[in-house]
C-alpha cells in the first residue's frame, strides 16, 4: 500500500472541492433514496412473512359463475374424509362498508368467546373483561377503526345496517393492541352469530373452510384431491399465499428499481461524459506526472483511490441515513407509497429487517460502475505519449 | 552516455499536416558533459530533449541513454527510466498549481513508495539549497516566476539523476534571476551530472564551463 | 501520508464504525412483536396486512377473484391484474410452489 498515492489521491479530491462535494452528494442521495425503499419493503416483506406461518395451510372457497359465494357447510364431513387433514374449520368473514367514512371494515366471527380463547385474548386485546365480553355480544376492534368510529361520533357502539334495513347495535368491548396494528388495523371481531346476522348470510353457509394438514409435505397433493372433489372450488394453499406477497412488493420495489436503473444511468453518462472529456486542467496534470516519471498504473491507481473513497463515503452515508430514515424517523413519504394510501391508515412501526443481500446488491450496483466510470477516461488519456498531453 | 542514432522525428505522419521535426540527427553527448543546444524556436530542440528524455519515441533511429535503448522500450519501463536517471525543467515548470511546493516536490517519488523521513529530509536539503525553505507549504500560485522556476528544479532533483534537461529555463525570468539559474547549474555541473539545456538566450553561449554549444536548425545540427 | 489522507482515514473509519454502531443499536432494539402478532393471525386468519397494496379495500389475498371485487372503492371495478391469487396451475400441481 503505497500511503503516498493515496495522500495524493485524497488531496486532489480537495483541490477540485466543489465538483468531488458535488459528487458525493448526488451518490449519496442516490443511494438514500434507494436503499431507503429497498428498507421499507423488506421490513413490510418480513412483517408478512413473520405470521405466515400461523396462518391456514389451506383455504377451500367455492366460485359460482366466476364469483366467489359461500361454500356449504354440509362440505366439510367430505373434506375431513381426505386422509392428511387433521382438522377442518369454517369461517365466517367478509367487509362492511362503512358509507360514511367511505372505508372498508373486515368482519370477522369466532364461535364464541369462548373459554378456549381467553389466553390469547389476553395477549393480544387491551385490558379485556373476558366475562363480560362473553355475556353481551360485543365486538372487539382494531384501532383503526375505533378512530374512524369516534369521528363519526359512534363512542362505544356502532349500528351496523343489515341487508333488509334494519339496524344492529353492537357494544365495543375493546381494541387490539397497538403491537399489532399492522394486522388489526381494520378489523372487527365478534361471534359468528353476530356476523351471520349483519350479513344475511343462510346458516348452513359458511364463508370459506380452513384445513390444517397434519404433514406439510401433503399440501400440494391434498389441495389437488381437494380440486378434484369439488371442481367448483378454489384451493388457496400457505404457498401460494407467500407467492402472492412476494410479488406484490417485488412488483412495488422492481417500479423503483426501474426508476433507479434509469437515474443511475443518466448519473454515470454525466460523470462519463465529464471525465471523458477531461478538463485540460486534469489532462494536463496527467501528462505532467507521466512526465516525471509516473507509469499508467501508477496514475490509474491514484485515480482509483479517488473514485473509491468518494463512492465508498457515499454509499456509507447514504445506507446510514437511510437506516436512520426508515427506522427511526419512520419513511415519512416514502412509506406512504408501499402502504397505500387508504382511509384506515395503520400507525405502525417498520420492524427491522437487516438484509445483507441488499446491501451487496446495491454495492455491486454501484461503486464498480463509478469507479470504471472514472478510470477508463483516464487510462485513454495516460495511454498516450507523455509530450502530447503537455502540448 | 547519450547517443542519438539517425534520428528522425516526424509529427502527424501520413496526414496533411504532417511535419518533420528533426532530420537525421546524429549525436553524442558523454557523462558529465554540459551542453547548450542552441536555435530558433521551432528549430526542433525540445523534440530532441523529449526524445532524450524518453517522453516521445523518434520515427526512425535509435536512442541510447546510459547504455538503454530508451526508443525501444516499453511505456512502463520508459517511465521507470524517467524517474530513476532523468530530472527535467520544463519551459513552463508544469508544476501543479494547486500543490503546495512540497507535494510539487515529492511528486516524482511518489509512486516508488519513498521512506518518509529520508524523503522529508531530501526535500529540506533541497529546499535549503534553493533557499525556499519558507516556502515549503506555499501553494505554487502563491510563488513568484523565480520561485516557481527553483521549486521546478528541486523537483526534478529529487530523485538525484544523472542527466539534467532544461528547456528554455530563463525563457520566463528576468536577468537577475536567469543569472542566478546559471549560478544553480554551475552547481550541478560542479556535481558532475550530464546537462543538456535548450536555449536561445545568448546568456549562456559564451559561459566558460559550458563544454558545447550545439547549433540547430530546422531540425538539423548545423555545427558543435 | 499527508494530513488530509490521515484526516479522511480517520473519517473513513469512523463512517465504518458509526455504520456499525447504527445497525447494531437498531438490531438490538428492534420490536418485533412477533408472539403477539402469530397469536393474533391465528385467531382471525386473515393473513394481509391493513395497508392497501394495490389491491384497496381488499383485505384477504384470498378472497380476490379471478374477477375480483372490489378496487379503489368497493363501487368500481378492479384494474390491477397482480392483486389476484390466481390459481392457474394445472391440475396434477395445484399449488405453484411446493411447500418445502
Amino acid at each position: 500500500m503505497n500511503h503516498f498515492l493515496i495522500g495524493f489521491a485524497i488531496s486532489s479530491l480537495f483541490r477540485r472541492g466543489a465538483k468531488s462535494f458535488f459528487t458525493i452528494f448526488i451518490f449519496t442521495s442516490l443511494i438514500f433514496l434507494l436503499s431507503s425503499i429497498l428498507f421499507i419493503s423488506n421490513s413490510i416483506k418480513e412483517e408478512l412473512f413473520i405470521t405466515l406461518k400461523s396462518l391456514p395451510q389451506i383455504t377451500v372457497q367455492k366460485l359460482q359463475a366466476g364469483r366467489h359465494t359461500n361454500i356449504e357447510i354440509s362440505k366439510i364431513d367430505k373434506l375431513l374424509k381426505l386422509n392428511g387433514v387433521q382438522s377442518a374449520i369454517p369461517r365466517i368473514w367478509g367487509y362492511y362498508y362503512f358509507e360514511k367514512a367511505g372505508v372498508n371494515f373486515s368482519i370477522v366471527g369466532i364461535d364464541s368467546f369462548d373459554k378456549q380463547y381467553k389466553k390469547s385474548f389476553e395477549a393480544i386485546v387491551k385490558d379485556v373483561d373476558f366475562d363480560e365480553l362473553y355475556k353481551n355480544n360485543s365486538m372487539i376492534v382494531g384501532e383503526g377503526v375505533d378512530k374512524v368510529l369516534r369521528e363519526n361520533y359512534y363512542q362505544g357502539v356502532f349500528n351496523f345496517i343489515k341487508p333488509d334495513g334494519e339496524l344492529k347495535k353492537i357494544k365495543i368491548a375493546s381494541t387490539f393492541k397497538s403491537a399489532t396494528a399492522l394486522e388489526s388495523n381494520d378489523i372487527i371481531l365478534m361471534p359468528k352469530d353476530l356476523v351471520l346476522e349483519i350479513f344475511g348470510m343462510n346458516k348452513n353457509e359458511v364463508t370459506d373452510i380452513v384445513l390444517e394438514i397434519a404433514n406439510p409435505e401433503e399440501i400440494p397433493t391434498i389441495a389437488k384431491k381437494i380440486k378434484n372433489l369439488f371442481p367448483d372450488s378454489k384451493v388457496i394453499t400457505n404457498s401460494d399465499l407467500r407467492v402472492s406477497y412476494q410479488n406484490i412488493f417485488d412488483y412495488k420495489s422492481g417500479m423503483f428499481l426501474a426508476l433507479f436503473i434509469i437515474s443511475a444511468f443518466t448519473f454515470f453518462m454525466i460523470v462519463y461524459d465529464k471525465a471523458s472529456g477531461l478538463s485540460s486542467e486534469e489532462k494536463r496534470e496527467i501528462g505532467i506526472l507521466k512526465a516525471l516519471g509516473w507509469k499508467i498504473d501508477d496514475v490509474l491507481k491514484a485515480k482509483f483511490y479517488e473514485a473509491f473513497v468518494v463512492s465508498f463515503i457515499s454509499f456509507l452515508v447514504g445506507v446510514m441515513l437511510a437506516l436512520f430514515f426508515v427506522y427511526t424517523l419512520q419513511a415519512p413519504l416514502l412509506k406512504d407509497i408501499f402502504i397505500g394510501y387508504s382511509r384506515l391508515k395503520p400507525v405502525f412501526d417498520l420492524p427491522f429487517a437487516f438484509d445483507f443481500q441488499t446491501l451487496f446488491l446495491l454495492f455491486f450496483l454501484t461503486i464498480p460502475i463509478y469507479i470504471a466510470a472514472i478510470i477508463i477516461p483516464s487510462w485513454r488519456v495516460a495511454s498516450m505519449n507523455a509530450d502530447e498531453v503537455m502540448r | 552516455m547519450i547517443e542519438c542514432k539517425n534520428i528522425t522525428k516526424v509529427f502527424n505522419q501520413n496526414k496533411r499536416n504532417e511535419q518533420t521535426a528533426l532530420k537525421n540527427i546524429n549525436l553524442e553527448i558523454k557523462s558529465g558533459e554540459l551542453v547548450v543546444l542552441k536555435g530558433a524556436s521551432g528549430s526542433g530542440k525540445s523534440t530532441l530533449l523529449s526524445l532524450i528524455a524518453a517522453l516521445s519515441k523518434p520515427t526512425i533511429g535509435e536512442m541510447v541513454v546510459d547504455d538503454k535503448r530508451v526508443s525501444k522500450m516499453p511505456d512502463n519501463f520508459t517511465a521507470m527510466f524517467r524517474r530513476q536517471n532523468i530530472g527535467f525543467i520544463f519551459q513552463k515548470y508544469n508544476l501543479i498549481s494547486t500543490l503546495s511546493s512540497y507535494e510539487n516536490i515529492i511528486l516524482p517519488t511518489i509512486p516508488s513508495n519513498p521512506d518518509e523521513i529520508e524523503l522529508d529530509k531530501r526535500v529540506d536539503e533541497l529546499l535549503k539549497m534553493f533557499d525556499i525553505t519558507s516556502k515549503k507549504e506555499s501553494h505554487i500560485k502563491n510563488l513568484s516566476g523565480g520561485e516557481q522556476q527553483r521549486v521546478a528544479i528541486a523537483r526534478a532533483l529529487i530523485n538525484n539523476p544523472k542527466i539534467i534537461i532544461a528547456d528554455e529555463p530563463t525563457a520566463n525570468l528576468d536577468e537577475k534571476l536567469s543569472l542566478e539559474f546559471i549560478d544553480i547549474i554551475k552547481e550541478l555541473k560542479q556535481q558532475k551530472r550530464t546537462i543538456i539545456i535548450a536555449t536561445h538566450d545568448p546568456l549562456f553561449f559564451n559561459l566558460d564551463f559550458v563544454d558545447r554549444v550545439i547549433e540547430m536548425k530546422d531540425g538539423q545540427i548545423l555545427c558543435s | 501520508m499527508n494530513k488530509l489522507g490521515k484526516y479522511f482515514l480517520v473519517l473513513l473509519f469512523v463512517l465504518l464504525g458509526l455504520f456499525a454502531i447504527e445497525t447494531l443499536y437498531m438490531y438490538t432494539t428492534a420490536k418485533h412483536h412477533k408472539t403477539i402478532k402469530n397469536e393474533f393471525v391465528k385467531i382471525v386468519g386473515l393473513p394481509d396486512l391493513a395497508i392497501s397494496n394495490g389491491a384497496n379495500f381488499i383485505r384477504h389475498r384470498s378472497y380476490s377473484d379471478t374477477f375480483s371485487l372490489f378496487s379503489n372503492g368497493p363501487e368500481l371495478l378492479e384494474y390491477f391484474p397482480s392483486t389476484f391469487t390466481y390459481n392457474f396451475a394445472k391440475k396434477n400441481n395445484p399449488a405453484r410452489i411446493q411447500t418445502p
